[in-house]
């Protein structure tokens, strides 16, 4: 199979794959126990009230029927949903979020990234002394820091100290400011460059520091231990000892052979840890009020809104299921062999 | 006892003093805190008094003609913090207990009944749980939890759904494995049935992975329990729990009364570094050749 026909075949399974996702958040919120009305309005609401409301959102109907308006709504209509008390469609709320959570993630993996490649490579240039047992210390620890403490003490002890700001996007005047740029594509990376604002990019970059460190921090763990142990795995080849044995440089040897067999690996688990990724950031974002989808759901928590909870664990599963095929089709770019 | 050699030895030796240190600190602490976790009042020979709020570590103080120290300080609400700190720990440790238990116990059942199954019960299985395993954990959690409520048990069941495609995966991954294996067909030569086979033959075999898993889940569970907490789908206040605490005393942390925020967030870490270098470990000393991410 051709790169072209991969592509297409794994285009064509990308639906199929999203149905079986949305099926399973449908069972997943339906079907279970639990009822999104008195989780709204408490347990103590009149009858005649909660058979209005059990109405008026379709928990009335069967089962499957309720299966089809999901997807019928979701899929044909785009349609999320209405919040519960200002009846705003839920589906705005998310479009407009979904931008500064798609710019923390993508900063983020990318410190991650670094860090990562950082650890792995001294690590295996440094391979029988301490380091490797530094990285593996350094990812456990890392792992058992909970991301909103990590935020929290990075507030307190850096931003601080350094003036960094702490909460939001933008300070507020370039907020509005945002708003008045001739392209607006929600993006503010890129809003601010195209309409020739360096100053709100500033500002916005000094914002955005503190949030991608804490997640890039949080990633980094899981990135440097796959980094070390796939480079250690590839400087364990013969190919690797015969390129030492044409003398090349260690650091040759480690970033020709070590590094670039082990870039497969780092790939994939980049992939798989999109979900940790959007997990973390509902709560980098809920730490440092950037208005992503990740603090929609915390808004949506605390002003028990069912509506908002729901339609964003629906967005990340579209999210997670887009991902998966793009790193998939990054990997059979990289590795002929997964194209069979 | 001889000193450890390698490193998963004395990542279990650190993983074991600190795990020990904190079950047994959560069950007697007790006897050095002063006991008032979920209010600032302190019952003194039957009377009531109030203790002061965002009182420093190690400050003693006069009260009813007692000496009290509170040895990590008392938060905004003059409730003291090394007391609410070990409240917090036997809730937290038995959300992670439960929900590793609901959730190993249904991802190895599933597993098995699949991998020896096989056909179109496994198919199924596998989907629901590979779709499952795609989604963010904290995100499934986080629905399950809004819908399900608080409280102890909600809050396991919401943790436990997200971790029981780890145990099927694996579980299923070396039946089908081991199926294959000789001593699985001398079995079935000798006449043993596919439940014999299953749960003399196979199991057994599985044990060391999902040995060295669990207290990979259990750290798992405690740090999505603290998530969970920390966006208010916790246990209800004044109830202590670590998230919660973080939450609601952030605003102070951040003016300066550092107590408040460094304590809880450290006795997170502790807790779940203690049982990751157990699990890592236990997998380096159980699955010697496959030291997988």
């Amino acid at each position: 199979m051709g790169l072209k026909e991969y592509v297409i075949s794994r285009l064509l399974l990308t639906p199929a794959m999203l149905l079986i996702l949305l099926t399973f958040v449908f069972i997943l919120l339906r079907v279970l126990p639990g009822d999104p009305i008195t989780m709204l309005e408490g347990k103590n609401i009149p009858e005649d009230v909660l058979a209005r409301r059990r109405a008026e959102l379709g928990l009335d109907k069967p089962i499957y029927q309720q299966y089809f308006n999901y997807l019928y709504s979701l899929l044909v209509k785009l349609d999320l949903g209405q919040t519960a008390l200002e009846k705003i469609p839920v589906s705005y709320l998310i479009l407009t979020r979904l931008p500064a959570t798609i710019e923390l993630t993508i900063s983020s993996t990318i410190i991650a990234g670094a860090i990562g490649i950082i650890v792995g490579l001294l690590s295996a240039r440094y391979q029988y002394g301490k380091f490797p047992y530094f990285a593996r210390v350094y990812s456990s620890i890392v792992y058992s820091i909970p991301v909103f403490y990590l935020g929290l003490m990075l507030q307190a002890y850096v931003a601080k100290p350094v003036g960094l700001p702490t909460t939001g996007r933008l300070s507020p005047i370039n907020m509005v400011l945002a708003d008045t740029l001739p392209v607006r594509t929600g993006f503010v990376f890129i809003d601010s460059i195209l309409s020739g604002r360096p100053d709100i990019l500033l500002d916005y970059l000094l914002h955005m520091s503190l949030p991608s460190l804490t997640l890039g921090i949080y990633l980094s763990g899981v990135f440097s231990r796959v980094t070390y142990l796939s480079v250690e795995d590839s400087m364990s080849q013969d190919y690797t000892q015969a390129a030492r044995g044409r003398g090349l440089k260690e650091w040759t040897v480690v970033k020709n052979y070590g590094l670039r067999n082990a870039l497969i690996p780092i790939l994939t688990m980049a992939g798989l840890q999109v979900a940790a990724l959007l997990g973390g950031a509902v709560l980098t974002e809920t730490t440092f009020n950037w208005e992503g989808v990740g603090l929609l759901v915390y808004e949506g928590i605390l002003k028990r809104d069912y509506a908002i909870v729901q339609g964003a664990v629906t967005i990340y599963a579209v999210l997670v299921t887009l991902v998966s095929l793009v790193v998939d089709i990054l990997y059979a770019y990289v590795d002929p062999r997964v194209r069979y | 006892m001889r000193k450890p050699r390698t490193f998963g030895e004395w990542c279990l030796l650190l993983g074991s003093i600190l795990t020990a240190a904190t079950v047994l600190l959560s069950l007697i602490g007790d006897i050095v805190a002063p006991g008032n976790a979920t209010s600032s009042i302190l019952i003194i020979d039957g009377s009531r008094v109030e203790v002061p709020p965002l009182l420093p570590p190690l400050s003693s103080i006069q009260l009813a003609g007692k000496t009290y120290t509170f040895h990590l300080g008392t938060d905004q609400l003059g409730r003291d913090i090394l007391s609410r700190l070990l409240a917090g720990a036997r809730f937290v440790l038995a959300v992670a207990f439960l929900s590793t238990a609901i959730s190993s116990l249904a991802g190895i059942l599933l597993g098995l009944l699949s991998g020896y199954a096989g056909g179109m019960f496994d198919r199924v299985v596998s989907l629901v749980m590979d779709s499952l395993y795609s989604l963010p954990g904290l995100i499934v959690a986080i629905a399950l939890a809004a819908l399900l409520g608080t409280g102890l048990v909600n809050m396991s069941l919401a943790i436990a759904v997200a971790y029981i495609p780890s145990y099927f995966r694996m579980v299923r991954g070396q039946v089908l494995s081991l199926k294959a294996m000789p001593f699985v067909e001398a079995a079935k030569i000798a006449g043993a049935g596919s439940l014999s086979i299953t749960l003399r033959q196979i199991l057994p075999n599985t044990f060391p992975s999902i040995a060295s898993l669990l207290p990979i889940t259990f750290a798992d569970a405690i740090i999505t329990e603290a998530g969970l907490s920390f966006l208010g789908l916790g246990i209800e206040p004044p109830t202590p729990d670590w998230g919660f605490d973080l939450n609601k005393g952030r605003q102070f942390f951040l003016a300066g009364y550092w107590w408040i925020g460094v304590f809880p967030g450290l006795a997170i870490i502790v807790t779940v570094l203690g049982f990751l270098l157990l699990g890592e470990g236990l997998n380096e000393i159980l699955n010697p050749k496959k030291w997988e991410a």
